[in-house]
């Protein structure tokens, strides 16, 4: 642990993947949206739930991707196993669930004719069947869509044959990142959604790189996380994880209000104070830097639109979904490991939820001011600086994914 | 142990029936319609008591604080609203997108919008 302490922190990023410009259609070009549509959405793994969520059988969550017009809902089968379908009656097409998450008693049941299906996606009754003629009922199953568990996490994916497994996918997350996300300790606690007049990929960027947050920020943050103390990295190559980045507290912090003081009393939720108690967490451990005094939290792109952030006792993510090039739906999570106790708990999270909305807000005022202006033509590239690497993989995976590159 | 008594004091229960507001969204309703002068007076008045309100709440389980002690909570949670506007001087971020557009989710799959509902979003 000692050796920890005194190590240096990590490179502030890095030229490796070359300094050259971003071109702006990557984020406004219709025909760019529909390949990304295509060779993105359709074919990747994406974060739909969480496997604690489905713990008896029947127990199902939906999980809708507005662009691609599909409703997927994933379920626990009596088996154990979690299997996810499209959400489409093999009838005529009926919306078979249409609640967001909950318990199936008795299987899934069409709403509007009142065929069966069991929790394996097998096509058990339909009502007067001997009106359909010739129906063969065991080819007649719900359409199965690829799930798999990744860190407590439940994947799906549109791919009727998923060219990698989901490990293969996030090969270079560690197994104690998956152990400690993964942990049957986090409860979800809140989270924000919002349509924002963006392209999808830029609120990812946001949260991908550090170099913002001493001017970006400079009225929320102020001084007590800066662009000094994120150290981002990249996974040249993975298939699905661009990079990731540690972020610590600069050596002196900024300003404390006495708000922010009195909630540092209670615990480590906020990240803009130095707390005087600490959450426990089990497995923190595994997380290379959680045991350097200035240790924030550690961040994960996970390719495409996921942003993943853990830190002591809070795990938090950012997703987005697209609208069209210039829209998205944007979400974020958050998950704690202890339970409030007392008040002075309700406070500290009050205080820290308050703190990264604010946070949030200057992200999401900044990336639809951008989308205005690369939609007017004002710049035609980007440029990245090493503290944006991630931004710079990330855009190589899009091109990777999209057959530009 | 020997109960702590409420410390809402006259100066405090002023406050209470308008910045007492029991949701998230009440009290950023609040802190959004308030001008800076009526956040300074609320902000001024609780923060010398703070930690004694804290201390007098968390003498309870946090599921057994007693309904007279309910209205000072829901103020100190507003301390935590109006923190930053009093740093900033202004009672909205002027960097920022509206907080109000950002809404509440009630579980990880309260997910995305109808699009028929898009009109009674806040922006």
């Amino acid at each position: 642990m000692d050796a920890i302490l005194d190590a240096p922190l990590p490179e502030q990023g890095t030229h490796a993947l070359g300094m050259e410009k971003i071109p702006t259609d990557f984020y406004t070009s219709a025909d760019h949206y529909e390949r990304e549509l295509k060779h993105v959405f359709a074919r990747c793994w994406l974060l739909a739930g969480r496997a604690s969520d489905l713990a008896k059988p029947g127990d199902f969550f939906t999980f809708q991707v507005d662009a691609l017009s599909t409703s997927v809902v994933v379920v626990k089968g009596k088996d154990g196993a979690i299997r996810a379908f499209y959400n489409a009656c093999t009838h005529r097409g009926t919306k078979i669930v249409t609640e967001q998450s909950g318990r199936l008693r008795g299987g899934m049941i069409c709403p509007y004719h009142g065929w069966a299906f069991g929790l394996h996606g097998d096509l058990l009754n339909v009502p007067d069947e001997e009106t359909f003629g010739c129906l063969d009922k065991s080819t007649e199953g719900l359409r199965a869509v690829a799930a798999d568990v990744w860190g407590g996490f439940v994947f799906i994916n549109l791919d009727p044959r998923p060219q990698w497994s989901l490990r293969e996918y996030l090969a270079p997350l560690s197994e104690g990142l998956a152990q400690y996300v993964g942990d049957d300790q986090w409860s979800w606690s809140f989270g924000w959604k919002s349509e924002v007049k963006s392209n999808w990929k830029s609120p990812v960027d946001a949260q991908v790189e550090g170099y913002h947050i001493t001017y970006g920020h400079r009225r929320t943050i102020a001084r007590n996380v800066t662009a000094e103390t994120t150290r981002p990295y990249i996974f040249e190559n993975s298939i699905g994880v661009p990079g990731g980045h540690h972020l610590f507290r600069p050596e002196k912090l900024g300003v404390q209000t006495p708000i922010g003081l009195l909630s540092a009393k209670f615990g480590a939720t906020s990240l803009y104070a130095e707390p005087e108690r600490e959450f426990e967490a089990n497995h923190l451990n595994v997380l290379k830097f959680s045991n350097h005094p200035r240790w924030i939290l550690d961040g994960y792109l996970l390719f495409p639109n996921t942003v993943l952030f853990v830190q002591q006792g809070q795990i938090f993510i950012q997703r987005t979904l697209p609208v069209s090039p210039h829209e998205c739906i944007w979400e974020v999570d958050f998950y704690h490991s202890e339970k409030m106790k007392s008040f002075g708990d309700r406070f500290n999270r009050e205080q820290g939820r308050i703190q990264i909305r604010d946070v949030l807000s200057e992200d999401l005022k900044i990336v639809e001011g951008i989308q205005e202006n690369l939609r007017s033509g004002a710049i035609s590239s980007m440029h990245l600086s090493k503290q944006e690497v991630i931004i710079r993989s990330y855009y190589h995976m899009v091109k990777r994914f999209v057959g530009g590159q | 142990m020997k109960e702590i008594s409420n410390p809402a004091i006259e100066a405090i229960e002023a406050f209470l029936d308008d910045w007492a507001g029991a949701t998230p969204a009440e009290r950023v309703a609040k802190r959004t319609s308030s001008s800076m002068e009526e956040i300074n007076a609320f902000y001024d008045s609780m923060l010398p008591w703070m930690e004694e309100i804290l201390v007098y709440l968390n003498q309870y389980p946090l599921e057994e604080i007693p309904d007279e002690a309910r209205g000072i909570a829901n103020a100190a949670l507003a301390m935590c609203e109006v923190d930053n506007p009093v740093r900033w001087k202004e009672t909205e971020l002027s960097s920022g997108f509206d907080v109000r557009a950002m809404i509440e989710k009630g579980s990880f799959y309260d997910s995305g919008f109808h699009s028929r509902h898009r009109h009674l979003l806040h922006r």
